[in-house]
């Protein structure tokens, strides 16, 4: 059987078809997190708006203009839910860094140098990269999702991964 | 124009360290649940509105009606002001009435969304940070532990009492809590344990 595509899905999903939803979200949901994971640094926190990003889409896909990028309009979205996340944990996540003993489960420390660099780029050569990579879009879809252009989105690709290289360079791992 | 494949080495170490990061576990549930209670949420408002028009309505109805019988009742009756205020009162027993009803089934919608209770968390908590300037407290267990927000903790010392909590956020494996009374200052290494 031929899978059904995102623009079909839609217009079930429109139609009031939950099934097709349940199926967009089983399509979308890595992307989604992809994208919240490249603000936040907490995987937990980044379920928790993952699950929101698709409470949201739900209720507004009468904004969703553009069928065919269903996934930059779901992972932007994602960036808008994260961005508020951010600011409205800010204090607990001060409070939370004074504590005696550090919990947070880090990657492997052989990745550790990698995540390091990730967090020194800017945010959004981090989120460019993080949709490109990590969500796996296309650049039109990177594009929508951050409200840029395309050329711009590609730009923000292209910084963030010479400044790694730079990185890279200089601890002699290139 | 492509320009990533300048970076292949740096878009393989991405992509290694990308592909480490998984999704833990799937959205279906925890999004269907959320969506579930936003639409119960939604009908009991959906309700709300329409007693509210009936309540309208009624009071309109009600004071057309006191608007037209005081023709007759100004002549044939001398106390017509009695009977507006009757007639408020009347409105303002249908009122408390209707709100009532609103109320008892906004109960009846919520009831079955309650989540069910989750464990008791282990009485062996402890403090682990305090800010006193903003009244907030960190303590040793979380959501795994069965933790969640609006639970109370007491802190104690050595037997004393020393502050109530409300917990309003939770992690995986902490929980942020804001004092609401407190008799001591609490301290890192406080016992915690929930209110009975």
């Amino acid at each position: 059987m031929e899978m059904e595509g995102d623009r079909e899905l839609v217009e079930r999903w429109r139609a009031g078809d939950r099934a097709a939803f349940e199926r967009i979200l089983e399509r979308h949901e890595q992307r989604v997190y992809a994208a919240c994971r490249s603000l936040l640094r907490d995987r937990e926190d980044a379920v928790d708006v993952a699950q929101e990003t698709f409470l949201q889409a739900f209720l507004s896909i009468r904004s969703l203009t553009d069928e065919s990028h269903l996934a930059g309009w779901l992972c932007g979205i994602a960036l808008t839910l994260s961005k508020g996340w951010l600011r409205r944990t800010i204090r607990r996540r001060r409070l939370w860094e004074r504590r005696p003993e550090p919990p947070r489960e880090g990657p492997a420390s052989e990745e550790l140098p990698l995540e390091e660099w990730l967090q020194r780029l800017p945010e959004d050569e981090r989120i460019a990269l993080g949709l490109r990579f990590h969500a796996e879009l296309g650049h039109r879809d990177v594009a929508a999702a951050m409200g840029l252009s395309v050329a711009a989105a590609k730009r923000l690709v292209y910084q963030g991964l010479s400044d790694l290289r730079t990185m890279m360079r200089q601890e002699h791992l290139l | 124009m492509n320009h990533e494949e300048e970076f292949t080495e740096v878009v393989d170490a991405l992509q290694s360290r990308y592909a480490a990061d998984r999704l833990p576990r799937p959205l279906r549930e925890g999004v269907l649940r959320r969506l579930d209670r936003r639409t119960v949420m939604k009908k009991s408002e959906w309700i709300a509105q329409i007693a509210a028009g009936a309540l309208l309505v009624a009071g309109l109805v009600l004071l057309f009606a006191g608007n037209q019988a005081p023709v007759v009742e100004e002549v044939a009756v001398p106390s017509a002001q009695g009977s507006e205020a009757t007639r408020l009162e009347d409105l303002k027993r249908e009122i408390a009435r209707v709100k009532e009803e609103i109320r008892a089934l906004k109960e009846e919608l919520a009831r079955p969304e309650q989540p069910p209770p989750k464990p008791r968390p282990p009485s062996s908590a402890k403090v682990t940070a305090v800010a006193g300037e903003i009244g907030l407290v960190i303590i040793s267990v979380g959501r795994d532990d069965g933790a969640a927000e609006g639970q109370n903790y007491w802190i104690h010392r050595k037997g004393s009492f020393v502050a109530k909590v409300v917990i309003d956020r939770v992690d995986r494996k902490w929980s942020a809590g804001k004092i609401v009374y407190k008799q001591l200052e609490p301290k890192i290494g406080d016992d915690v344990d929930i209110e009975k």
